[in-house]
């Protein structure tokens, strides 16, 4: 008996690779609509469980209500430009779902919803936590402070006068590093507002340079909101 | 106030040798920013009253909430996704016992990669 249970256990084993290969085949093939090429949908932990990113499967479907509307009055809701520092990286849906499936599972990188509470609770990115950009516009706030700390930023107490001094000579320390903070194992940002006629992410960005963020672990996605409504992308509404 | 012709252009510029001055400008202008960013908030809070209750694509997993708690709901979501693109490793996860499959969701929802899950969930198989 125990020869037939070796055997048949040794005989899964060897199939494995072969079911490996059959269930990527049969990968989210009922989608019609895909994330992308290889992706159909993915899941993203929100608020402790796990919700399914996808597109609305209706290929007529048309966006209505709000985000459908083609303009807001300028200023204050005027477009932005492409790129808010030239040293900050602009990054389209593919490359957020990417960040979705790698950095933010991981948690070396956190999705910032950087609209005001009464817009991230009408609806958000799955994924995405709360910071309004009032929070992150002023070096030196509270707000801004306990921001940083959330981010993986750690303070770096008092540092002395000839320590400083080389640093800002560039012979001691790194460039992540300023007088106050020490951005070392600072985590990546995705930064998000209401698309590319919202202020909000922007100036949150500006802010966070201001206060010595690396701008190579900043990233802005422009589309925003409304380009996610756009591709009838899943959203979700906090607390429900 | 001092006035004091300046090298370039002749032109006259006003000193602002006296501190009180220059505080004040100083003041002045970060009222007007202050202002400004009031008035910002202002009209994004106008303009959010605008949007609609309910997005067209609320996710499915909340919508589920309502037939049965939340928990089940992202748990059934889990099984269904893990099914429908790892069909070898979902038959593997259902026969695990209770606790074991449980303990597969647990780190799922913990952040644990697929891969990760996937190499529980025969783990758990083979040293049941």
């Amino acid at each position: 008996m125990n020869c037939y249970i070796n055997l048949i256990f040794r005989v899964s084993l060897l199939l494995l690779p072969l079911i490996a290969v059959a269930e990527e085949a049969t990968d989210g093939k009922d989608l019609e609509v895909k994330l992308s090429s290889e992706k159909p949908f993915t899941h993203v932990i929100h608020e402790g469980r796990a919700v399914k990113v996808q597109r609305i499967q209706d290929p007529d479907y048309q966006l209505q209500g709000y985000y459908a509307k083609t303009a807001r009055k300028c200023p204050p809701f005027c477009l932005q430009p492409m790129q808010v520092d030239p040293q900050v990286a602009t990054i389209g849906e593919i490359e957020l779902f990417d960040f979705m499936e790698g950095k933010l599972r991981d948690k070396t990188g956190l999705l910032i919803d950087a609209r005001t509470a009464e817009w991230f609770n009408r609806g958000t990115i799955p994924g995405s936590i709360n910071i309004p950009f009032i929070g992150l516009s002023k070096p030196g706030t509270p707000e801004m402070e306990q921001a940083l700390l959330l981010f993986g930023v750690r303070p770096r107490g008092s540092v002395g006068a000839i320590s400083l001094k080389l640093e800002q000579m560039g012979i001691l320390g790194n460039e992540e590093m300023t007088e106050k903070w020490d951005f070392s194992n600072a985590k990546d940002l995705v930064l998000w507002c209401n698309g590319p006629e919202c202020g909000q992410s922007p100036r949150a960005i500006k802010g966070l340079l201001k206060v010595g963020y690396p701008a190579n672990k900043i990233f802005y996605y422009r589309g925003g909101m409304q380009l996610w409504q756009l591709w009838g992308l899943t959203t979700v509404v906090p607390g429900e | 106030m001092a006035a004091q012709t300046t090298s370039f252009r002749m032109m006259r510029c006003v000193s602002f040798k006296r501190p009180a001055i220059a505080l004040c400008l100083v003041g002045s202008l970060s009222q007007v920013s202050i202002a400004d960013e009031d008035d910002y908030l202002s009209e994004i809070s106008i303009e959010a009253k605008k949007v609609d209750s309910e997005l067209p694509t609320k996710g499915e997993s909340t919508q589920n909430s309502e037939v049965g708690s939340v928990e089940n709901a992202a748990r059934i979501a889990f099984e269904e996704d893990l099914k429908s693109r790892y069909m070898g490793s979902y038959t593997f996860y259902l026969k695990l016992p209770r606790r074991a499959r449980e303990e597969v969701y647990e780190e799922y929802i913990g952040g644990a990669s697929i891969d990760e899950i996937r190499k529980k969930i025969m783990n758990r198989f083979l040293n049941q």
